[in-house]
């Protein structure tokens, strides 16, 4: 059954909020779930044509397919593409106080910390320091290789292979949730 | 399962917006063998209008006869001294008022931009880069403009802008799944050469969706690709020595790019004034 854009718009907004508080916890970064989120089902619109289910569960297991392979992507570039989105003709509005808020409450960022400093202390310093440098503070990749001594793309692949690292401890904890 | 309500207001915006961007992208399809012209000047391009709204109305240009670029450097006052500071390997998310920027500040620059829709808008940090092409004209046009970028100023005098204008022929439709570079060209406009800079843009066939660039000093520039183009800058005179090409379905290959040597200046450059005046 072909999905339409209303099967879309239903599929939005009931599992928006979960696919949200998916990619937060495994970015830590509010602007990056956000984007994500947008970009999939952006993605998913653009290639309904190969999705073959007939129900909603099975939409959006196929749509959570596609989100994981946008992580994955975000993985290995250290951006989130917005093709889809530009293909599409829509971007993601700036975000306000209030918006960043609402994300962390979703994804229950704040009850996570502990888990998260647990999994940040079974990363190797290379690791810790990299991430801190790109999603604490925010600072380019050029930047972030400048200060580590090392080439950009080694810099990409410490904060890729970290933020891989607490994703699986994000997998574990959700259980089976998005399986 | 989560309410809708949950969401950020942010999201809840989106979901509004991919709806109608849904309905007009479906209403698209019904009409995609029609080919379309771009925009003509009186019509504000979607592009630049309220951004919650879709941005590349204007559908797939079916004939690619005519390209310009408008890359408008916008240094924020006290901002960074360093001509390119900023600049980024891979393209940034652009504002709404970055756009609107570019837009006013240089589409009006050059007459047959003027008169055109954009078809690929490249940012990277506060720099932005537009492509715009007509399938009226047999010939490609580049044109390139900054505006606020210190060293270019020490050239022509502050607040001023530079354009300039490149032209070739004879671009064809590339096959399936591969990518036509049209044009690798480069600018300089100081003597120190502080602000150098290498522009390529193509075309690409059906199935691409993206387009990296490896420069022959082994760095890699990722290109902004929309409605069937693709464009890419960086900050300095290194050549693209090829492109890697990504297909819908997840194939990569790797091509390399065979241009003629890049040209660097004295560029053709026409100095207006940010008003539009005239200037030295």
């Amino acid at each position: 059954m072909p999905l339409e854009p209303a099967d879309f718009t239903r599929l939005y907004r009931s599992y928006a909020a979960q696919l949200l508080r998916f990619f937060a916890r495994r970015t830590l970064q509010s602007e990056v779930a956000v984007d994500l989120v947008a970009e999939t089902f952006a993605r998913a619109f653009a290639d309904r044509a190969s999705f073959r289910g007939g129900s909603d569960s099975e939409a959006i297991a196929w749509i959570f397919g596609v989100a994981r392979h946008q992580l994955s992507e975000y993985y290995r570039r250290g951006s989130v593409e917005r093709r889809a989105l530009a293909r599409l003709g829509v971007e993601v509005g700036q975000m306000s106080e209030l918006d960043y808020e609402r994300v962390e409450e979703l994804a229950s960022l704040r009850s996570q910390r502990a888990s998260i400093a647990v999994a940040l202390a079974a990363l190797s310093a290379d690791q810790r320091r990299a991430l801190e440098l790109r999603v604490v503070q925010e600072r380019p990749y050029d930047e972030v290789a400048i200060v580590l001594g090392v080439s950009e793309q080694t810099a990409r692949a410490r904060v890729s292979r970290a933020l891989r690292a607490l994703a699986q401890g994000a997998d574990q904890e959700e259980g089976s949730e998005l399986a | 399962m989560p309410e809708i309500t949950q969401l950020p207001p942010v999201l809840l915006a989106f979901g509004d917006d991919f709806a109608a961007a849904m309905d007009a992208a479906v209403a698209r399809g019904s009409e995609a063998t029609r080919p379309r012209r771009p925009r003509r000047a009186g019509s504000r391009p979607a592009l630049f209008s309220d951004r919650r709204r879709p941005l590349w109305a204007a559908g797939v240009l079916t004939a690619i006869a005519a390209l310009a670029i408008v890359l408008v450097v916008g240094v924020p006052g006290g901002g960074p001294t360093t001509a390119f500071a900023g600049w980024r390997a891979i393209p940034t998310t652009p504002t709404a008022d970055q756009l609107q920027e570019a837009s006013t500040t240089c589409a009006g620059r050059d007459p047959d931009v003027a008169s055109l829709g954009p078809v690929v808008a490249d940012t990277r940090g506060p720099f932005a880069l537009l492509v715009y092409a007509d399938s009226s004209s047999g010939a490609t046009a580049t044109t390139v403009c900054w505006s606020g970028l210190a060293s270019a100023e020490a050239v022509i005098g502050p607040g001023k802008a530079v354009v300039a204008v490149a032209t070739v022929s004879g671009v064809p439709s590339p096959a399936a799944g591969s990518v036509i570079v049209d044009g690798q060209f480069g600018l300089e406009v100081t003597p120190s050469a502080a602000a150098d800079f290498t522009v390529l843009t193509g075309v690409e066939g059906a199935g691409v969706s993206s387009v990296s660039l490896v420069l022959v000093d082994g760095s890699t520039v990722e290109a902004t690709s929309s409605n069937g183009h693709f464009a890419a800058w960086w900050p300095n005179s290194e050549a693209a020595k090829s492109a890697e090409i990504t297909t819908t379905s997840g194939a990569t290959t790797q091509v390399p790019i065979s241009l003629p040597q890049i040209q660097y200046g004295p560029a053709p450059l026409a100095a207006t004034g940010a008003s539009g005046a005239s200037t030295p």
